[in-house]
Formats: structure tokens, C-alpha cells, sequence
């Protein structure tokens, strides 16, 4: 008989018995719409985050450490410790910074200046951290990102970059009209001393114009709430020499305040393709500084996406599984419905063959309709899903919203191949069982 | 003891050798057909008349190929069935005979023409010529005007006339009936009987298990008797 033919009956059996029919596509179709929206949110989730603006910036970049970040480092990674004494330490300082920076391939050096200060706009206060930052930085987000006013130009200029968290705080509820306000910045500076009872510090005012304000931005593409806050680096620089913020500092009072200088507890290095990293990265570890890029970890990273992956696809084919019992359940028991029809068409002439394809087909039939409608369910869901996820998104003032849910073709092929595969297994059963069934016995029962 | 029986009309067309058939119930053993042997002749119309249990309808769907003898030969041409495999019983189903039933056996989900037209679909006829042989055999069942009913809708002589197109389907040279008119009236049994009767003399091969003593007498050119498994004398 022909592919058509017992296609044909196949769909006319199930529509003898609709409501069974119905029901058995449900399961399927809970089954598969459950696969399909936990891998399309393990892939989204996967998109978002490799494939993000903010990951693929990270990977061309790495920082050179300083020695408490390289102790920290060791310890996270669980190494030995290298014993100090075997290496001689290579000081952060300016000098390191202008010798990377004149390394091939090298796109910006920025060493980590972070500044306690207060900011204070009429009676809004903030107290917390701004960071020194190079022009070069608003190539890279979150700083590409900003929309309300501009990025830091190079010089000492008294501007300041607000996150946007730090505006809010400072009583800038709109972004836009912080931009050209003035606002006060204070730290602490050490001084030298006069008498025996003199401190040896005083608190030093700024008006720093605020030229830009950052957008809100969910944290996968760069965004920060508090953090982020800049002024320009040498402006930064000449302060935080100044600031008793570390032991350092006051051992550099006892000496004199410049005669010792301050080193940088990281410098962030940036090349201009992911592909040089390495190279510079071995360069600068050559000269004896230890340094961190996130491609070592990356690897963990994707196994993290693997496991997460994993744990999805199980669960949804554990769902499948069931639903297949359900298939293999119902077709056992139109075949036993169905005796003498099965009796009828072997006595004109059918073959075990042609049996066994009727019940298969019916089988897969019900997998390609659970299938499709567990597809369009899935995607319903995850639409839905992404609805929810963007209103919270919204109400918290982020308007760039990532998409959580990714629909590549891989899945959709897959979802659908899983359904008709997981089904024609669980009518493999029942068909052989139809098919292998006597002719004559069958034509006795009633 | 077998008894040989020859009926000298042409040639042989199917020849039952030493056939028999056991069902094991249990510890019991159940001989259904006891060392049969039979020829039959090309065009003969054969009625077969025993007692209930006496092993008529085994015999028939051994012929038919429906069930395996327990030792013997059938041999169909040169073909002998008990050397056949499920596939091989299938074509023989499919070209060689067509089978009716006291019950009809119609597929009570699809119409006339549909039920005629599936035994063409499994010798792999394509939908169109399907169509047309279908309503051609309804029409030469005097049917042509009931292709779109379904068995529910039709008499118990129409459902058996159903059952006749269905069984020619493929126009095979052997048509095996078992009792087909042990569920209908005697007047619609005689119109059964007429139309085996034409088929007989388009050249078929009729074998035909039936009660009707009377009957079958007038159409019949040939009659056996099985007796406990075994031919009795004709
Ligand atoms: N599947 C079976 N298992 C066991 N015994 C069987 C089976 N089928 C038939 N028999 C036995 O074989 C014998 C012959 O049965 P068969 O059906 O051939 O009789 P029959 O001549 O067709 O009778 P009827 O006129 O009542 O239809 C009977 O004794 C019956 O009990
Ligand atoms: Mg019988």
C-alpha cells in the first residue's frame, strides 16, 4: 500500500475517536511546548550573555594585578601560592602604564583609580565612589550607551559621568535635566603637619560640572547602578595621590608626601582584537606582572551554559517520555478496539507490513500535530515569559530590553524531529503488536 | 483414512494434499482437519456441507491463507501455501482468492466504494483507476447506487454483496466463501447464490462452504462433506 494510502486511513482511524485523539496531542503538546521553552531560555540566556556587546569588550581587554588582586586571584583559583621571593614584583605605576601602552596592538591602558568622595547637590548627598576615566572609554559600554548629555573629553576639566543610580540619589529624577548642573564634590586630601595636635588631613571642594548621566541598562549589556560614576583620570589621578584611602598613603606622610609613589592597585589593558590578546597579555606577564582576562574563564563559563542546558533538556524529555507512555497506552488500546478491522484488512490482502505503517503512522501523526501545537504553545509562553520579564525591566526604568528567549532553527527542526522520533518509538510497540496479530482470531472477536 | 477425490472437469487448479490441522488446547489436542486431500478443477464451483465443527471453516482459511496447516500440502498452481512465509500468505490473499464471511467483515467507519476500494490500495491500485474499479464492481453487484452509504446504512444482503465486490477486487481466479448467506433470508441467500453463480460462470473458481443443502444443489457442480476433519463420500 502506498505512503498515501496508509496515511489516509491512519488520519481516518484517528478521527474515529477524536477526543482521545485530542487528548493524547495535549500531552505531547505540554510535553514539547516544556522542551521548547527551556532550551529556547537556555539558548537565549546563552546569546545574551556570549554574545553580548559587554563579553565580546571584556574578551579583547585583561588587567594587569597588583598584589593583593594576585593573591585573591590565586586564592579564588585554588593554586600555590608562588613563593615571593622568587619573582621580583614589577610596580603599577605610570611608568608600566606608558611601557604597555606603547606595546603593538594595544588599543587603551587605563589603571583603576578609584576615589572615595561625596557628592552633594543642595541637600542630596552621596557617599561613595567615583573612578578616573580616559576618553578612550566611551567606545566601550556602558559608556557607548549613554544618551543624556556626552562622555568625558580629555584634560582636567571639573566634569563628572553620574550613573544614573547617583543621579537619582543626588535628586536628579530626569536624566536630561541633570546635564550642564553643577554639584559639589569633597574628599579627603593629606596635608603636611604644622603643630604636635594637627590632623593630617583636610577636606577638599570641587564644582564638577555633570556632563552626562548613564542610561539604565540591564546588567548583561554593561549596566551599573551606583558604580560608574567618572570624572577624567589625571584630574582623578592628582586627587587620589593625595588621599589617605590606604595604608600606603600614610606610610608615603611619614617619608613625604610625594616621595614615594602610589601605586595602582590594577591597570585595565585593552587591545584592539580579541584575537592579540594573548600576545600582548604574554608580553606584559614577561616582564614580570601577573595579569587576569575573563578568556580564562570562559570555559567555565560555557560549561556553566552546558550544565544549565543539560538540566533543561532532561527535564523536557522527561515530559516527552510521558507523553509517549500516553501515545503507546492509547494505541494498545485502539488496537485492541480494532480487531476485526485488523482481521478484515489482512483476510483482502494487507500485509504485516502494511499493519504495522497504519499504526506507526497514527503514532507519528500524533506526534507531528503535539509537536506543532507544543511549538506554538512554547513560543506563546516564552513570548509571554518575555512579557513579564520586559514589564519589570520597564518599571525599573530599563529600556534596552534583552531578550531572555532565543528561537534558532536548530530547535525548532529539533523539537519537532524529538516529538515524531519519541512517538514513533512509542508506537513502535503497538504497531508490531497489530501486525503480528492472527487473522483468523481476529475476524472471531466480536 | 483420506479419501481421494477426483473431479476429471479441465485441468487442477488447486490440489489438497494430506492436510491436516491441530489446535492445541491446553493438554488437549483438538484435530480440526484429519489427513484431507482433495483436487479441485478449474471453473468447478465446489460446495462444501458438513456439520458445525466439522472442519469447514478451517479448511477454507487454510485455502485462504489466513491460518498454516499443522502438516500437508495446498498447492494453488505451484505454489504450495504451507511453504509460505506471512508476506507470501498476504499476496496469495491479495491476488489469488478473495474471501467473504458469514459476517461481512465491512469496515463500518468507511462507505461501499471505500471499503472495495481498500483491497485495491493494498495491491497498490493508484487513487484514480482505484475509483473507477471500485464503482465498475459495486455496479456489477448491483450496488452502483449505493457507493456512498456505509454498512450501517445498507441491508445485511447489500453489506454481503459489498463483501462480493470487495472479494473480486483484484479479480482473482478463486473466490472462498464461508457460509455467506448463513445471516440473511432465504430469498436474499438465492440472490446471493445467482450472483456467485455468474462469477462462477465468468470462469472463477467458486468454493463455497454453506447449510443450505437445497441451494446449494442447484448451483453447485460439486459437492463434498466433511465428517469429524475427515471427506465423507460425495
Ligand atoms: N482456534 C481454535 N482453537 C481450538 N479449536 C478450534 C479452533 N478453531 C476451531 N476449532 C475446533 O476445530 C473444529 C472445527 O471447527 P470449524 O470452525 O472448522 O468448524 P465448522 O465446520 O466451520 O463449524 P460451523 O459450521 O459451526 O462453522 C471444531 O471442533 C472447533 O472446536
Ligand atoms: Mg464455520
Amino acid at each position: 500500500m502506498s505512503w498515501l494510502d496508509t496515511f489516509r486511513i491512519a488520519f481516518d482511524n484517528l478521527r474515529q475517536a477524536k477526543l482521545r485523539f485530542t487528548l493524547t496531542c495535549l500531552g505531547v503538546m505540554i510535553a514539547i511546548a516544556t522542551l521548547f521553552a527551556m532550551v529556547s531560555f537556555g539558548a537565549g540566556l546563552r546569546a545574551e550573555t556570549m554574545g553580548s556587546l559587554q563579553l565580546q569588550d571584556l574578551l579583547r581587554s585583561f588587567r594587569v594585578l597588583g598584589p593583593e588582586q594576585s593573591q585573591y586571584i590565586t586564592r579564588l583559583r585554588e593554586e600555590k601560592p608562588e613563593k615571593p621571593a622568587s619573582r621580583k614584583r614589577l610596580p603599577l605605576n605610570d611608568n608600566l602604564v606608558e611601557r604597555v601602552s606603547r606595546l603593538q596592538y594595544v588599543e587603551t591602558v587605563q589603571p583603576e583609580i578609584r576615589l572615595p568622595v561625596e557628592l552633594q547637590n543642595g541637600k542630596s548627598r552621596y557617599l561613595g565612589w567615583v573612578r578616573g576615566a580616559i576618553p578612550e572609554l566611551k567606545r566601550n559600554p556602558p559608556y557607548s550607551k549613554i544618551t543624556a548629555g556626552r562622555f568625558l573629553n580629555a584634560g582636567k576639566a571639573k566634569e563628572i559621568v553620574l550613573s544614573r543610580g547617583v543621579a537619582e540619589i543626588l535628586g536628579f529624577k530626569d536624566a536630561e535635566k541633570a546635564v550642564g548642573q553643577t554639584i559639589e564634590l569633597r574628599t579627603d586630601q593629606l596635608r603636611p603637619v604644622s603643630g604636635q595636635d594637627d590632623l593630617p588631613i583636610e577636606t577638599v571642594t570641587g564644582k564638577f560640572r555633570i556632563v552626562g548621566v548613564l542610561p539604565r541598562l540591564a546588567a548583561s549589556r554593561g549596566g551599573t547602578f551606583y558604580g560608574g560614576s567618572v570624572i577624567p583620570l589625571d584630574l582623578a589621578r592628582e586627587l587620589w595621590r593625595k588621599n589617605p584611602a590606604s595604608a600606603a598613603s600614610l606610610t608615603a606622610l611619614r617619608g613625604g608626601l610625594e616621595s614615594r609613589e602610589r601605586e595602582y592597585p590594577l591597570i585595565d589593558v585593552r587591545v584592539s582584537d580579541s584575537s592579540q590578546l594573548e600576545e600582548v597579555r604574554k608580553t606584559v606577564e614577561s616582564w614580570g606582572a601577573s595579569t587576569f582576562s575573563l578568556v580564562d574563564e570562559m570555559d567555565k563559563v560555557k560549561q556553566a551554559f552546558l550544565i544549565l542546558e543539560t538540566i533543561f533538556s532532561v527535564l523536557g524529555t522527561i515530559a516527552l517520555v510521558v507523553a509517549s507512555l500516553g501515545i503507546a497506552n492509547v494505541l494498545i488500546m485502539s488496537v485492541l478496539e480494532r480487531m476485526q478491522m485488523i482481521g478484515t484488512m489482512k483476510a483482502i490482502g494487507g500485509t504485516d507490513g502494511d499493519i504495522r505503517r497504519i499504526f506507526l503512522f497514527e503514532a507519528g501523526l500524533i506526534g507531528v500535530v503535539g509537536g506543532l501545537a507544543g511549538l506554538a504553545a512554547g513560543w506563546l509562553l516564552t513570548r509571554v515569559a518575555h512579557r513579564i520579564i520586559a514589564h519589570f525591566f520597564l518599571k525599573n526604568g530599563i529600556t534596552e530590553i534583552p531578550d531572555l528567549f532565543a528561537y534558532p532553527a536548530w530547535l525548532i527542526l529539533g523539537v519537532i524531529g524529538f516529538a515524531l522520533v519519541f512517538s514513533m518509538i512509542a508506537g513502535l510497540l503497538p504497531a508490531n503488536r497489530a501486525a503480528r496479530i492472527d487473522p483468523v482470531k481476529a475476524l472471531k472477536t466480536a | 483414512m483420506a479419501v481421494s477425490l477426483s473431479h476429471g472437469l479441465g485441468s487442477v487448479a488447486l490440489r489438497v494434499d494430506d492436510l491436516s490441522k491441530e489446535y492445541r488446547m491446553g493438554t488437549r489436542t483438538v484435530i480440526a482437519l484429519d489427513h484431507v486431500s482433495l483436487d479441485v478443477g478449474t471453473g468447478t464451483f465446489l460446495g462444501v456441507v458438513g456439520r458445525s465443527g466439522s472442519g469447514k471453516s478451517t479448511l477454507l482459511n487454510l485455502l485462504a491463507g489466513l491460518d498454516r496447516p499443522s502438516a500437508g500440502a495446498i498447492w494453488f498452481g505451484d505454489q504450495n501455501l504451507a511453504a509460505l512465509r506471512s508476506d507470501g500468505l498476504a499476496r496469495h490473499r491479495r491476488h489469488t482468492v478473495g474471501i467473504v464471511f458469514q459476517s461481512f467483515y465491512l469496515i463500518p467507519t468507511m462507505t461501499a466504494l471505500q471499503n472495495v476500494a481498500v483491497a485495491l490500495a493494498f495491491a497498490g491500485v493508484t487513487s484514480g483507476p482505484r475509483r473507477e474499479r471500485a464503482v465498475e464492481l459495486l455496479g456489477l453487484v448491483g450496488l452502483g447506487d449505493r457507493a456512498d452509504h456505509r454498512p450501517a446504512e445498507l441491508s445485511g444482503g447489500e453489506q454481503q454483496r459489498v463483501a462480493i465486490a470487495r472479494a473480486m477486487a483484484n479479480n482473482p481466479q478463486f473466490l472462498l466463501a464461508d457460509e455467506p448467506t448463513g445471516n440473511l433470508d432465504s430469498r436474499t441467500a438465492e440472490e446471493i447464490f445467482v450472483l456467485l453463480k455468474r462469477l462462477h460462470q465468468e470462469g472463477r473458481t467458486i468454493i463455497c462452504i454453506t447449510h443450505e443443502k437445497d441451494l446449494i444443489g442447484q448451483y453447485a457442480d460439486r459437492l463434498v462433506t466433511l465428517k469429524d476433519g475427515r471427506l465423507a463420500a460425495e
